[in-house]
């Protein structure tokens, strides 16, 4: 008789192996290639400092490099997105607080048509005016679409209670769309794009012949920049702020404060403490809200790491009726983390959990790239994440609870809400 | 290319095995041939209900997600009109705790008023978060009914009215259940570092012991052919106008199937795509649209649907995109605009093949259509659709009488 009471055996002791990648410097932007002469796809990835900690007017980060490629000197953007479309390429534009990525996507077959066409994008894009007014107007639209979500008014609200004037708390109004003009961007694009690229990752296939091109295609790029200074932090005062948003039945709430980054030692911990308060599935914060209360969804919390700052935040949205109940409950969880060290159960859970869905994490050649990525742009050594496995495998219930009252204490906490009211 | 086999249980489990071992994981894949289609029209929303229910514990395990969190995985699951569908992944080593896991919730889920009471809320909280607290939220909940007269595609996987959840008993979802979870309505596929002899001997011994369900053989009513332009016009809180059209277009396995999802590429894929180069870039109209297909098992939906920009009136975005549509009738297209999206699909195609849970579903998919086979031989179907076979299919569709038009328009303060 099958016993199905019984759980099967489980091994733990997950074994993963980061590849140690390729570097080529040239005129000293470091290449790192991930990969080998197997995968028919290569994905060629430039990061810059041009996140928007760098624009003095909101929106010139983000308008700059969305609008990379939209007319150059060469081609208009019909011309030059028809020729890379035809040949299957796929290039993806990413811009955050502290970095702006341009990415290329192709079958290997086509690189070598496809790259002159990528250079052109990232080396001689000319901002046409036209252009320019398209792609505000459709990116007010979608702005004043995201301002009527609960959700997002509370993400900005959130940001700049913590970060209040510093870009890091800064979100774009409609009324800045009118203020972007084509040589805010080509000076924008001077200075931080033109002058190189800080890194560039390439993924999948790295045979020679693949590296051969990249780098001719590439080889008189400028100097690399030298990292302009990124300005300092404000100091930050923990603050409360309710707003009510009219025509809405589900209020967004989220509650944090700014904490320690990537860099920090004390991170895998806190990582750990955030991961059994509600950063997965079995947290306490899901169980006890959604899966015993049914208040909500969903409900998480999570460390944001950027360059000068972490930010701890717990978010969810739900039925305004449950609101001040959920609040309630939310600030127990945090105080039970801070009072009362975690239980051995929770604490293996958690540690397989991590270690187990970091194999996913570092599966295959792109989420490698992607890992190491994170490293380079954080300066971590390689050997990183083998550390980071260690201390979270062997990390104790005390540890995490001293880790928790040091960062997250109660009165450090802000919180926005955002309070759904149907009249 | 994926390489499989394909094997069943004598209780009629259906097991397809791919090994992949350029990674340390693997993924299991449990398919359940039920969906929103199979639903009373009285108790929509079951199968979504249903599908949250599944993570409450069964007969010998309390709690699903914990063991297979111990084990380092991971997993999830969605509802569709046509199937249920559960996925996880986790380090290879582990793969018995996933057939445990899975077998277990298949022979008996352990049912009780509380877990349903709270799921009951759970679901009318993500009923309010996706479909009511969202701008434009309850679109599909407005145009399915108005698409489809007699097919049960004519309500949401979230259902038709809260209602429907909130008064869903104990006794529906266990009769819910025993209708439709078995062994043979299930499709089971494991990828990933794993090999195939031992993978047979754990289906057989965790999921051979199921016995074999009654399910009833289904019998939809078939939508009538559309014989005249529907049409609905609504007004709610939004910052800008939508449009929302729809065509009846044939069913996934249709041989014209690839035809029909390679011109809504031609019309939205990429920036270079029609609609956009049209109606965002050259004039601007819309601030952003799109087309796309649903695949779905009985007759499907070409959808194209568009946010206009401040100062053009929907009448007018929607004359634009007929004539475009009509452009297309008659013209047909370019050899190199078709080659174009072709390009564009095999490099789609390729990054679909690189994460094994994607190919796991694929595999599933491809036998809940009726045949494994087509994970391979679909890239050559498309690659076979001509130019003309393009402009028949839009010719069949792209006809006022085949269409349902929503206009969703912005309160004007």
């Amino acid at each position: 008789m099958l016993d199905r009471h019984t759980a099967p055996a489980i091994n733990t002791d997950f074994k993963f192996s980061l590849i140690h990648p390729d570097v080529v410097k040239h005129h000293e932007i470091p290449i790192y290639y991930i990969g080998n002469h197997s995968p028919e796809l290569v994905r060629i990835e430039l990061i810059f400092n041009a996140g928007s900690i760098y624009q003095t007017q909101p929106l010139i980060a983000s308008t700059t490099n969305d609008m990379l490629g939209e007319g150059t000197s060469k081609y208009t953007s019909a011309q030059l997105s028809e020729k890379l479309d035809y040949f299957g390429a796929y290039v993806t534009k990413d811009i955050s607080h502290d970095h702006a990525a341009v990415s290329l996507f192709t079958v290997t077959r086509y690189l070598n048509q496809v790259l002159p066409l990528f250079r052109e994008y990232l080396m001689d894009s000319i901002f046409p005016e036209h252009e320019l007014q398209i792609n505000l107007t459709n990116r007010k639209e979608t702005l004043l679409h995201n301002l009527k979500k609960v959700e997002y008014v509370c993400r900005n609200g959130f940001a700049k209670l913590i970060y209040g004037e510093h870009p890091y708390g800064q979100s774009a109004r409609p009324e800045d769309f009118e203020n972007v003009t084509s040589d805010d961007l080509q000076a924008f694009y001077r200075h931080y794009y033109l002058s190189g690229p800080s890194v560039i990752m390439v993924a999948g296939n790295t045979s020679s012949e693949v590296r051969n091109q990249i780098e001719s295609s590439l080889h008189d790029w400028l100097q690399p920049q030298t990292k302009s200074a990124a300005p300092p932090l404000l100091p930050y005062t923990p603050q409360q702020t309710e707003i009510e948003f009219q025509n809405a039945i589900q209020s967004a709430i989220r509650i944090g404060t700014p904490t320690i980054s990537h860099t920090h030692p004390d991170y895998p911990i806190l990582s750990l403490g955030n991961m059994i308060l509600g950063g997965y599935f079995g947290s306490r914060l899901m169980k006890n809200i959604r899966e015993e209360k049914g208040y909500t969804y969903g409900i998480g919390s999570g460390i944001n790491s950027n360059q000068l700052s972490g930010t701890f935040l717990i978010s969810t949205e739900a039925g305004t009726e449950y609101l001040y109940m959920l609040k309630d409950e939310v600030y127990k969880e945090i105080k039970r983390m801070l009072d009362e060290p975690v239980t051995a159960d929770e604490l293996n859970i958690v540690k397989n959990f991590i270690s187990g869905n970091f194999l996913k994490s570092v599966d295959g050649f792109f989420a490698q790239s992607d890992r190491i990525k994170t490293l380079v742009l954080n300066q971590l050594p390689f050997n990183y994440y083998d550390n980071y496995l260690h201390i979270i495998k062997t990390a104790t219930s005390q540890q995490i609870q001293a880790c928790m009252q040091q960062y997250l204490p109660l009165n450090q906490l802000s919180e926005y809400v955002v309070k759904g009211v149907n009249s | 290319m994926i390489t499989f086999s394909e094997h069943t249980l004598e209780n009629g489990l259906r097991i397809i095995i791919h090994e992949d071992h350029s990674t340390p994981l693997a993924a299991l894949n449990l398919l359940y041939d039920v969906g929103a289609r199979d639903e009373h029209p009285e108790q929509t929303g079951f199968a979504h209900l249903f599908e949250h229910l599944m993570f409450e514990g069964s007969a010998n395990i309390p709690h699903y997600d914990t063991p297979l969190q111990l084990a380092g995985g991971n997993n999830n699951a969605f509802t569709s009109n046509d199937i249920t569908n559960y996925y996880l992944t986790l380090p290879a080593a582990n793969i018995e705790t996933g057939f445990w896991l899975e077998s277990d919730r298949m022979l008996q889920l352990a049912f009780s008023q509380e877990k349903l009471d709270i799921q009951k809320k759970v679901v009318s909280e993500e009923f309010k978060q996706r479909y009511l607290n969202q701008p434009y939220g309850d679109l599909w909940l407005l145009i399915r009914p108005l698409i489809y007269d007699q097919h049960p595609y004519r309500w949401a996987t979230i259902g038709k009215d809260l209602s429907h959840i909130e008064n869903a008993t104990l006794n529906q979802v266990e009769s819910f259940f025993y209708a439709h979870y078995a062994p043979n309505n299930a499709i089971l596929v494991v990828s990933g570092h794993v090999h195939t002899p031992e993978i047979i001997q754990l289906s057989e011994k965790w999921f051979g012991p199921i016995p074999q369900r009654q399910i009833k053989k289904r019998n939809l009513p078939i939508e009538p052919r559309q014989k005249q332009e529907k049409r609905l016009s609504v007004e709610r809180e939004v910052p800008a106008d939508l449009l929302l059209m729809a065509f009846h277009m044939p069913h996934r396995t249709h041989p014209d199937y690839y035809a029909y999802d390679l011109l809504s590429d031609i019309m939205s894929n990429g920036k270079s795509s029609l609609l956009y180069q049209r109606l965002v870039k050259e004039n601007n109209l819309f601030s952003e649209i799109n087309a796309y297909v649903l695949g779905s098992i009985d007759p499907g939906l070409f959808m194209i649907s568009g946010r206009m920009n401040k100062n053009h009136s929907l009448e007018k975005g929607e004359q634009a995109v007929w004539q475009i549509l009509n452009e297309i009738k008659q013209n047909g297209l370019t050899e190199q605009a078709l080659q174009k999206v072709k390009n564009r699909f095999e490099t789609a195609e390729q990054f679909s093949l690189m994460n094994i849970l994607n190919k796991a579903m694929k595999l599933a998919f491809a036998a809940h259509m009726g045949n494994v086979g087509l994970v391979n031989t679909e890239p050559s179907m498309y690659h076979a659709v001509s130019a003309n076979d393009i402009q028949r299919v839009a010719c069949e569709a792209f006809c006022s009488d085949n269409s349902t038009i929503l206009e969703y328009k912005a309160i004007n303060h």
